[in-house]
C-alpha cells in the first residue's frame, strides 16, 4: 500500500528549531492514513505532549484524511492526498489537501440535534472542531489546516 | 457459533458480554468486521441482551462510533437492550461532545452494567 507514497522529512526553518516535519502523498485507499498517523504518534511521545492531547490530534488527523480519501478523492487511484505535519513542543499542525471538488463546511448538518442523534455518520468534521485549536478549510473546501496548541 | 475476529463472546447469565480484540478501532477493514460481528450477534444469534465492555480500547474513529449506533438500532428494533461500560476517559469525551452519551446506555464497570440489565 505505501509503496507509491512519498515520504520526506523537510529541514526545519530557523523558527522551528527542533521541530519534526513530515510531506507526504497518500493514495486514495482505505487505510493509507496509517502512513501519517504512525510518525506522528511516535514524534507526539518525542515531543513531549500528553495522552489527552495525543488522542485528540489522532483523532483528528484521522478523521480529516479518511474524508480527504474516501468524501475528497472518492477513493480515485488517480487522485492522491497531500498532507503535511509539523509537530513542535508547544504546537502540532496537521494541512491536508485533496483533489476534490470541495465541500462547504457550514453546510454539514449538526450531528448532535435530536433528528440526527442516531444518524450512523456525519461526526468527523465535529470531533475535528471539538478536539483541537483552531481548523480553518480554504475557500474551495479541498484543504483544512488544523491545530493543536498545548495548555 | 460463528468466529469472530475482532471481538471476544462469552456469556454471564442471560447477558452477551462483549470485549475487543483492537486496543485501536481504526482501520477501516477491521471496523467493517467490527460491524459485521456485532450485526451478527443480534440478526444471526438473535442476542436480547448485550453488553459491550470496552475494557483495553484506546481509541476509536467516528466510523466506528457509526457501527455502534447501527448496533443500538437494531437492538433496539429487535426489543433488546444494549449497554456498554468500562469506557476510558478519552472516548466517553468523544460520546459526551456528540451527545451519544444520552442515547447509549452508559455504565463504569460490567459488574455494574450486568446488574442494570
Amino acid at each position: 500500500m505505501a509503496q507509491n507514497s512519498s515520504v520526506h522529512a523537510a529541514n526545519p526553518s530557523p523558527d522551528d528549531v527542533g521541530a519534526w516535519r513530515l510531506a507526504v502523498h497518500l493514495p486514495s485507499e482505505r487505510g493509507a492514513s496509517r502512513i501519517v498517523t504512525e510518525g506522528l504518534l511516535e514524534q507526539l511521545g518525542v515531543h513531549g505532549w500528553e495522552s489527552s492531547d495525543v488522542f485528540s490530534i489522532h483523532l483528528a488527523a484521522e478523521e480529516a484524511i479518511v474524508n480527504a480519501i474516501v468524501h475528497g478523492n472518492k477513493l480515485d487511484p488517480h487522485k492522491q492526498v497531500y498532507v503535511e505535519c509539523l509537530v513542535s513542543p508547544e504546537l502540532v499542525r496537521v494541512e491536508i489537501t485533496d483533489e476534490g471538488a470541495g465541500f462547504d463546511p457550514a453546510q454539514v448538518p449538526d450531528c448532535t440535534s435530536d433528528e440526527r442523534l442516531d444518524v450512523p455518520s456525519g461526526r468527523g468534521v465535529m470531533l475535528m472542531r471539538t478536539f483541537m485549536t483552531r481548523i480553518e478549510y480554504n475557500e474551495k473546501g479541498n484543504r483544512v489546516l488544523m491545530e493543536k496548541r498545548k495548555g | 457459533m460463528p468466529t469472530h475476529q475482532r471481538i471476544d463472546v462469552s456469556k454471564v447469565g442471560d447477558v452477551t458480554v462483549v470485549r475487543f480484540n483492537d486496543r485501536k478501532i481504526l482501520d477501516e477493514a477491521k471496523i467493517i468486521e467490527f460491524g459485521t460481528e456485532l450485526f451478527g450477534l443480534v440478526d444471526l444469534d438473535n442476542r436480547k441482551s448485550i453488553l459491550l465492555n470496552f475494557d483495553g480500547v484506546e481509541f476509536l474513529s467516528s466510523a466506528a462510533l457509526g457501527k455502534l449506533i447501527t448496533l443500538d438500532r437494531k437492538v433496539k428494533s429487535h426489543k433488546g437492550r444494549l449497554k456498554m461500560s468500562n469506557i476510558r476517559r478519552e472516548i466517553y469525551d468523544v460520546f459526551q461532545v456528540t451527545k451519544l452519551n444520552k442515547v447509549f446506555d452508559i455504565h463504569d464497570g460490567e459488574a455494574e452494567a450486568i446488574s442494570a440489565f
